[in-house]
């Protein structure tokens, strides 16, 4: 479904991801961990098509086509959702017109008819079910005066929604309670199907307790450095990053 | 002589001539003889006048406006397909004239009067001049003595004490292309009684291409405890030339809110001045203009709190496109004995391309020690990490920025209380915006 080799970005001149690499199947779920400053959250965004990055090297593909030849709207109606770490406040908009036009959107995309508002109106409350979030929130403007967990949940009511192929979740876990946390999880859990895949990125490993991931890379110095199973999750929890070597050298 | 001057000269031996062939009771040749006597010393304005340093009227100077009279009405005029609103009284003018057969106001005369101004002065006489005199504008304003030099045209409406019509009050005024530009000048009188409250829609229309000078002066009289909410609803043709004036007279604890919407036009002038007469008055002033093309949209609003515990709130908003220009002038002035009065100012402006321009000038003029007083002013661009944000959900660029832009207005229009309105404007700024978007997008 995606594939990055030797992928090389910069941002203003400086080099942030040097040469990583990538394979991710449909079906899968791929944790990436790694220190502060390692070029997770740059990853994320350049996937998602984030003006100012510039790429130096390498290529990514998904589904086979050259990413970089879509625009982020292009992206997101061919299956790829970036859930923000900072999702964006935006005053005047309501949660309900804008979903409905995203929604609209991927669909026209897909040649399918575009939702009226009874039709939409059902579908809504349903995923806002799923992830446990109250109906007034809808008439509410996009994400702004929402807490924190408010503020990621209606992302992850979003990736319920657009159901996408490949989901981002950009430290999804950042300034979430346990309870908060446990809904986001149960969320991507609901979605999950063979077809479609999730990269999470995260600091931290308590998110993995409960979205149980395939793989685990450890990002760090702009390269994937070390790559396992779950277990290396835990691994990570108990001893930090140092003992790796590849990250004591970079030091 | 200067073209200002050349105008001038044309628009007075035009309104001589006018004057000697007008028909009219004593008193209307009263109050336009006195307009016609100040006009001898009065100039038009240029960029040199502090209050017009922003808006250079050259444009204005090079059409020649053929004096009301000579304006041919619209043939087949027709309101089925014009935007009016079904719930409401309506009183409608084409080319500055009012039309009766199209009107729709109360019969019942011991009530509300709503009539033209040509009825009112026969059996109102003392009412109409009661609100002349009392509500007086800026002096030396050669816009609205012109207007008062051929006073015929307009509307007048009375609100009795403690009354509350059952529907709102719309005027809709309707210019229509004519084979020479005309002037018109109408009249909006407004006395609101004690205790009474009522809406008033002043709505402006023009023909696409129609070229004209909409020369409207309201001037309301607002009794103690009175409430009045006032709109004011441009949609002029993008050719015209919309210079409006407003004046309010408020006495103690009476509450005006007033919605003032510039979508159309080539160069739109509008003046408000607002005076909170006496103790406990209140004034919410709200604007949204857009300026696409080469528009001109200049908002001058004065308002002066001569009495203790007076209250003020303004909040307008620009949105600026292609060359477009919009001028906001916030002048406030607090009397020394207007103690515990509170003023708030707000102007935020979306300028939407490079050159876009505008000009926001909050003048705060403070006498008295123990008052309140606020402004701010903004002006930017749409939010880079907002476009991205929205395209992420798979929204396009230009539809992006299009929904930013509408956000950016709709923090206007929702506050609009009557739902009616608020739905129609909402279709208007959609409907603005979004032709502005097609021929982008075709470009």
């Amino acid at each position: 479904m995606l594939s990055i080799k030797n992928l090389q970005v910069s941002v203003e001149g400086n080099p942030i991801l040097k040469g990583l690499n990538l394979e991710i199947k449909a079906g899968e779920i791929h944790a990436i961990m790694g220190p502060n400053g390692s070029g997770k959250s740059t990853l994320s965004h350049i996937l998602a098509g984030r003006p100012g990055y510039e790429v130096t090297g390498g290529e990514v593909h998904y589904q086979g086509k050259n990413l970089f030849d879509l625009n982020p709207e292009e992206r997101a109606r061919a299956g790829i959702f970036l859930a923000f770490q900072y999702p964006i406040e935006i005053p005047g908009v309501n949660n309900t017109s804008f979903l409905k036009k995203a929604v609209n959107e991927i669909r026209k995309h897909h040649g399918q008819e575009e939702l009226d508002a009874v039709d939409f109106l059902q579908m809504i409350k349903a995923k806002m079910k799923l992830v446990g979030m109250d109906p007034a929130f809808l008439r509410r403007p996009v994400n702004e005066g929402f807490s924190g967990g408010e503020k990621k949940r209606n992302e992850i009511l979003q990736m319920a929604v657009l159901e996408p192929t490949l989901g981002i979740l950009d430290e999804t876990d950042s300034g979430l309670d346990i309870d908060a946390l446990k809904t986001v999880a149960e969320g991507v859990n609901k979605l999950r199907t063979k077809e479609n895949a999730f990269i999470v990125v995260t600091h931290y490993q308590r998110l993995l307790d409960y979205i149980i991931p395939d793989f685990v890379h450890v990002l760090s110095g702009g390269k994937i450095v070390k790559s396992g199973g779950k277990e290396l999750a835990l691994e990570l929890e108990e001893k930090g990053y140092d003992w790796l070597p590849q990250i004591a050298e970079a030091v | 002589m200067s073209i200002a001057a050349d105008t001038r000269t044309r628009m007075i031996t035009q309104l001589d001539e006018w004057q000697r062939q007008a028909q009219g009771n004593g008193f209307f040749q009263r109050v336009r003889s006195a307009a016609r006597e100040r006009l001898e010393v009065i100039e038009f304005p240029t960029i040199k006048n502090e209050d017009w340093k922003y808006t250079n009227l050259s444009p204005f100077f090079k059409e020649a406006f053929q004096f009301p009279g000579k304006s041919p009405l619209a043939k087949n005029f027709d309101l089925a397909d014009k935007p009016v609103f079904e719930n409401g009284y309506r009183l409608v003018f084409v080319n500055g004239q009012y039309l009766a057969s199209l009107s729709d106001i109360p019969e019942a005369p011991e009530k509300v009067l709503i009539l033209p101004l040509t009825d009112a002065v026969l059996n109102h006489q003392t009412q109409v001049e009661n609100i002349l005199a009392t509500v007086s504008g800026k002096v030396a304003d050669i816009f609205s003595d012109l207007a008062t030099a051929c006073l015929r045209e307009g509307v007048f409406i009375n609100i009795p004490r403690n009354m509350q019509p059952d529907k709102p009050i719309h005027i809709f005024f309707y210019s229509s292309q004519s084979e020479t530009p005309f002037f018109a000048p109408v009249r909006i009188l407004i006395h609101s009684e004690s205790g009474s409250e009522a809406t008033v829609v002043e709505h402006y229309m023009g023909e696409d291409a129609a070229i004209y000078h909409a020369n409207p002066v309201t001037q309301i009289l607002m009794d103690a405890n009175a409430r009045l909410s006032h709109y004011q609803l441009g949609f002029e043709s993008n050719h015209a030339f919309h210079i409006s004036r407003m004046a309010v007279h408020q006495r103690r604890d009476s509450q005006f809110s007033g919605w003032n919407v510039n979508f159309g036009g080539r160069l739109v002038r509008n003046d408000i001045y607002i005076k909170l007469a006496e103790s406990g008055s209140r004034v919410e002033l709200n604007g949204l203009s857009i300026a696409q093309g080469e528009q001109h949209i200049d908002n001058q609003i004065f308002i002066d709190h001569a009495a203790p515990r007076t209250s003020s709130r303004e909040n307008y908003r620009n949105i600026v496109d292609d060359k477009g220009h919009a001028v906001f002038t916030g002048r406030v002035l607090i009397r020394q004995d207007s103690q515990k009065s509170d003023a708030q100012q707000v102007n935020k402006s979306l300028l939407l391309s490079e050159s876009a321009q505008v000009d926001t000038r909050p003048q705060l003029e403070i006498f008295a020690d123990d008052v309140k007083a606020s402004h701010g002013a903004t002006v930017g661009q749409l939010d880079d990490d907002q476009i991205f944000y929205l395209r992420t959900r798979g929204i396009g660029e230009s539809d992006a920025r299009q929904m930013l832009t509408h956000a950016f207005a709709n923090e206007i229009v929702n506050a609009i209380p009557d739902e009616a309105l608020r739905n129609f404007l909402d279709d208007a700024v959609q409907q603005r915006l979004g032709e502005q978007k097609s021929v982008k997008d075709a470009e």
